[in-house]
């Protein structure tokens, strides 16, 4: 189940709230909100369920071992083992497969080992619970139901953001009544819903119609006439299929992000951001501030800063950097393309670093464009596990391939979606915030006009966003979430 | 402050702003769940909707079962084509383009210079048998010995023609075609993309060939006439290419130019092009209208020396508004112009009878009313694709027959015929395998032979080899 679905919609959700608001106490809501992101786990996973309450318990007894752990050794044992367990059976699920095929052909069990939705997720955040308590950063928690909760709300298990446990703890189990803000979390939740429905959908089913489909472009038997396809593809259509995707896979991943920080405002949870309008970066160091900030944090906290950080020599932290990049690229996928990602920015990230630092803020407009061109040839990487594929579809970036610069279908599909491409790069900037941040200090003076703008932006523009997405999503076969799958 | 909708957390807006949203969410779950108001079939996607699964704990295990409910509770959503209509709508606000492709384009072949007539005793070029067909089709019956009776109606009451797909086309035929083809809406109408196979083009032209010289003795006259698609006829040819397309009078020209001298051939695309800016192809369908059918008759007639009736002298009758094959391939269907079916009714004495695969006769009307049935069904006017169907003109006792193997564009077609012929016998060469047609010929005393399937058939592989298992030749 998606957020963005009907069934998610008209059956989950409605249900959820009416039961949620039924329960008076905290206690009772969170075990309604157990229920329900068990409920809503198991129908993407009916047998992970069971693993994702397993490593929800390593968790909980790991870091309740932890703390009553004498001494420090002792403590650092307890904590090492929850991220030998929790690692060990994120790498079987997700990079068996991967390690297996470095020495040979894959066994048939390991290829038939499903990757258990949203593991990558939770299992962060479970780790990340174990190291704070081992750090002292976070409490204890003694209720096992409530780390399993913790790590199965619906909101970010499947697919972010990735929440630490500190940030949380006090609002989902400190007893203390929770205040929503009901307004803004439907707010928040609705332009989600709209943002992944309306923008990111259109924008992925023309990335798959200029630049192949998913499913034959990961098909191995299919190889060559991707190939082929890619290689006769013009120049203008190689670019609008790099363009809409790079438009898709943001909007649609900060969508999702959207949904979740609404839901959690909606009941008084307040989930940290996760984007920050990556697109107008002007550099790639600037670009991974703002782009999947759980995931940066993460592998700042836990990985980077553990290793030394920025002490040390250039080697040491040049080596740091580049343990980051792989982990992050290999988090993203158990494929040797999510390894070439991650170099692709170390290197620039490395560039930048050592020669481009001092120049890139200087010269706004070319470092903006200096960004999207890297991000861009990146996604291309990101995409296609068939690496010759991408290199075939990189070549026709620069009509390398013998295709030409432009072509009927490719006028057509540009002309055709050309007001909504506009709308999607409208919507990767700040600009509708900052509209909507001027017209409220223009409004809050006068008390109508600030009633008569908050029924516009928190009542008609949620109901008509809502009934606009059912409307596309009521017989719509392009409905993708791009990040379940990591 | 990290996106748009972040708020200054000084001024909390009032949680009752949320009301609407919830009241909405509310009242839609209701609805929902109201089963009945769930529908079944879907008309704009021409298909079953989905049905809620059966249980079993193999697709419980496996998750199947969870997705299924959540495939069924989408798909049968209550409104579900009101959603749809609002959804294609606000489609219309993506881009500015007239033209919108749904499906991706390929290059189509080019055609080569037609080669010249053979003469049958020659048959110089026969094309290579497709390794890929099978030489012998199981399900044909073995010709039978048996004098041939003429089936006599029986007094069964003739049923309404019911739509089993879209434009009366039925399943596993071309509606694959119409489903997977490159659908390129042009302002207010749909076109499929034709390309162009030389091999099939070589199996189609020796499909007719091995015919002709299977009947020659006979002295029936065999005709050509493939009907053209709207693509070929109402697309300049200069931008045909950027259509996937090629020009169906070259396509056609290239399949004739290889059949022998004896064989009648008509190029009706060239028949048509002079007429396209007449309505005679459906906008939202890949039929032609009666009016399309009417000229390709009209031209089939001036090439075997006779006179076609004066088109102004018939009754017209209209069906209403129709929604084709197409309508539901279409990038915007709200920006359709609607169809309407105009049938034409022939003169004379004329009796109608339709054949099942088991030769069971019933008498049908000329023409069926349409004009209180759906927009999908108009089509229908001209009847259903039978195996078999017989006009007979008692008027024209004297005049000569005519068997036409045909698909659905031989049903707004063959009602012309009458008006020249005393037995129009219509075969669908997707259907027909009741009697060999070398025989059908003998035993029903055909005098003409007219081979019109449309050009898609005659460029897929299926389509040539349906044709020669019913001709019998390879």
């Amino acid at each position: 189940m998606v957020f963005s679905s009907l069934d998610f919609l008209y059956a989950f959700l409605s249900l959820f709230l009416l039961a949620y608001c039924l329960c008076w106490t905290q206690k009772a809501q969170n075990l309604v909100m157990l229920a329900f992101s068990l409920m809503f786990y198991a129908w993407g996973e009916p047998k992970y369920v069971l693993l994702l309450m397993f490593m929800a318990f390593v968790s909980w007894y790991c870091a309740r071992r932890v703390e009553m752990a004498p001494s420090k050794n002792r403590k650092k044992l307890w904590m090492g083992a929850a991220v030998v367990i929790e690692l060990a059976l994120i790498g079987y699920f997700k990079y068996a497969g991967m390690i297996c095929g470095i020495f040979g052909p894959v066994p048939e069990f390991v290829r038939n080992i499903a990757l258990p939705i949203g593991i990558s997720f939770y299992t962060f955040q479970l780790l990340t619970y174990v190291v704070d308590v081992y750090r002292e950063e976070a409490p204890v928690q003694k209720s096992y139901l409530n780390v399993l909760l913790y790590a199965a709300l619906f909101h970010q298990c499947i697919a972010g953001p990735i929440v630490r446990y500190k940030t949380i703890d006090r609002e989902l189990f400190s007893g203390e009544p929770r205040t929503p803000e009901l307004a803004k979390g439907v707010s928040r939740f609705s332009t989600g819903l709209a943002k992944k429905v309306l923008l990111a959908n259109p924008c992925g089913a023309l990335a798959e119609t200029m630049i192949l489909a998913d499913a034959v472009a990961a098909d191995p038997s299919r190889l060559a006439e991707s190939i082929q396809q890619l290689s006769s593809q013009s120049v203008l259509g190689a670019w609008l299929g790099v363009i809409a995707y790079s438009l898709h896979i943001y909007l649609d991943f900060s969508a999702y992000s959207d949904m979740a920080i609404g839901m959690g405002q909606m009941l008084g949870l307040h989930y940290l951001e996760n984007f920050n309008y990556p697109y107008i970066s002007r550099s790639v160091t600037e670009f991974w501030r703002r782009w999947h900030m759980s995931l940066g944090t993460f592998f700042r906290d836990y990985v980077y800063i553990p290793l030394g950080g920025n002490r040390g020599s250039r080697i040491r932290v040049f080596f740091n950097t580049l343990v980051v990049w792989l982990l992050t690229g290999l988090w993203h996928g158990a494929s040797w393309n999510f390894l070439v990602w991650g170099l692709w920015l170390f290197a620039f990230l490395m560039l930048e670093r050592y020669f481009l630092k001092r120049w890139l803020p200087k010269i706004p407009v070319v470092s903006n464009l200096y960004l999207l061109f890297v991000i861009c040839l990146g996604w291309v990487f990101f995409r296609f596990t068939q690496m010759d594929v991408g290199l075939t579809l990189i070549k026709s970036l620069f009509g390398a391939n013998g295709n030409p610069l432009s072509d009927f279908a490719a006028e057509v599909q540009l002309q055709s979606h050309s007001y909504l491409l506009i709308v999607c790069v409208i919507a990767c900037t700040p600009f509708v915030r900052n509209v909507k941040q001027w017209m409220e200090k223009r409004v809050s003076a006068w008390h109508g006009l600030n009633v008569a703008w908050n029924v516009v932006v928190y009542s008609v523009i949620p109901v008509i966003l809502l009934l606009l997405s059912t409307a596309n999503l009521v017989g719509d076969s392009y409905n993708p979430f791009i990040y379940f799958q990591f | 402050m990290s996106d748009f909708n972040q708020e200054n957390k000084n001024r909390e807006p009032s949680g009752r702003y949320a009301i609407p949203f919830f009241v909405v969410l509310a009242v839609i779950t209701v609805i929902s769940f109201i089963i009945p108001l769930r529908p079944t079939r879907s008309n704009s996607e021409k298909r079953d909707l989905a049905k809620f699964p059966e249980f079993s704990l193999a697709a419980l295990a496996s998750g199947d079962y969870f997705d299924d409910i959540s495939l069924w509770f989408s798909d049968t959503f209550p409104g579900r084509e009101q959603w749809i209509s609002v959804a294609s709508y606000s489609e219309s606000f993506y881009g500015y383009s007239d033209v919108m492709i749904e499906g991706e384009l390929q290059i189509s072949e080019t055609v080569p210079v037609p080669p010249a007539p053979a003469r049958p005793q020659e048959r110089p070029t026969a094309p290579p048998q497709d390794p890929t067909d099978p030489v012998t089709d199981p399900t044909d019956p073995e010709p039978t010995e048996t004098e041939p009776t003429e089936p006599e109606p029986t007094e069964t009451e003739p049923t309404e023609p019911e739509p089993t797909e879209w434009g009366g086309v039925d399943a596993g035929d071309s509606a694959e075609i119409l489903r997977t083809a490159t659908a390129i809406q042009i302002g207010d109408a749909v076109f499929c993309a034709q390309g162009f196979s030389q091999h099939c083009s070589d199996q189609y032209t020796k499909v007719v060939n091995d015919f002709y010289l299977a009947v020659q003795d006979t002295g029936v006259v065999v005709i050509s006439a493939p009907a053209p698609t709207a693509v070929g006829i109402l697309i300049e040819e200069e931008n045909l290419a950027k259509l996937g397309s090629v020009s169906q009078v070259d396509m056609i020209n290239y399949m004739h130019g290889g059949m022998y001298e004896e064989i009648v051939t008509v190029d009706t695309a060239s028949a048509l092009i002079p007429h396209n800016n007449e309505y005679i192809y459906f906008r939202t369908d890949h039929h032609w209208t009666a009016l399309g059918a009417y000229y390709s008759y009209a031209a089939v007639c001036e090439a075997i020396g006779m006179e076609p009736v004066d088109i102004d002298s018939l009754e017209v009758w209209n069906q209403g508004t129709f929604k084709g094959s197409l309508y539901g391939r279409a990038s915007r269907p709200h920006t359709l112009t609607p169809d309407t079916v105009d049938a034409y009714w022939p003169i004379g004495d004329i009796k109608h009878y339709r054949y099942t695969a088991e030769m069971i006769c019933s008498e049908i009307p000329v023409l069926a009313d349409m004009t209180q049935r759906e927009a999908n069904a108009k089509y229908l006017v001209f009847g259903t694709d039978n195996p078999l169907a017989h006009l007979q003109n008692d008027s024209l006792p004297d005049a000569p027959n005519i068997l036409v193997i045909k698909d659905s564009f031989g049903n707004s077609f063959a009602p012309f015929l009458t008006q020249n012929f005393h037995n129009v016998y219509s075969v669908d060469y997707r259907k027909f395998r009741s009697i060999p047609l070398d025989q059908f010929v003998v035993d029903y005393d055909i005098d003409y032979v007219l081979f019109m399937p449309y050009v898609t058939a005659t460029q897929s592989i299926d389509g040539y080899q349906l044709l020669r298992n019913l001709c019998r030749v390879w």
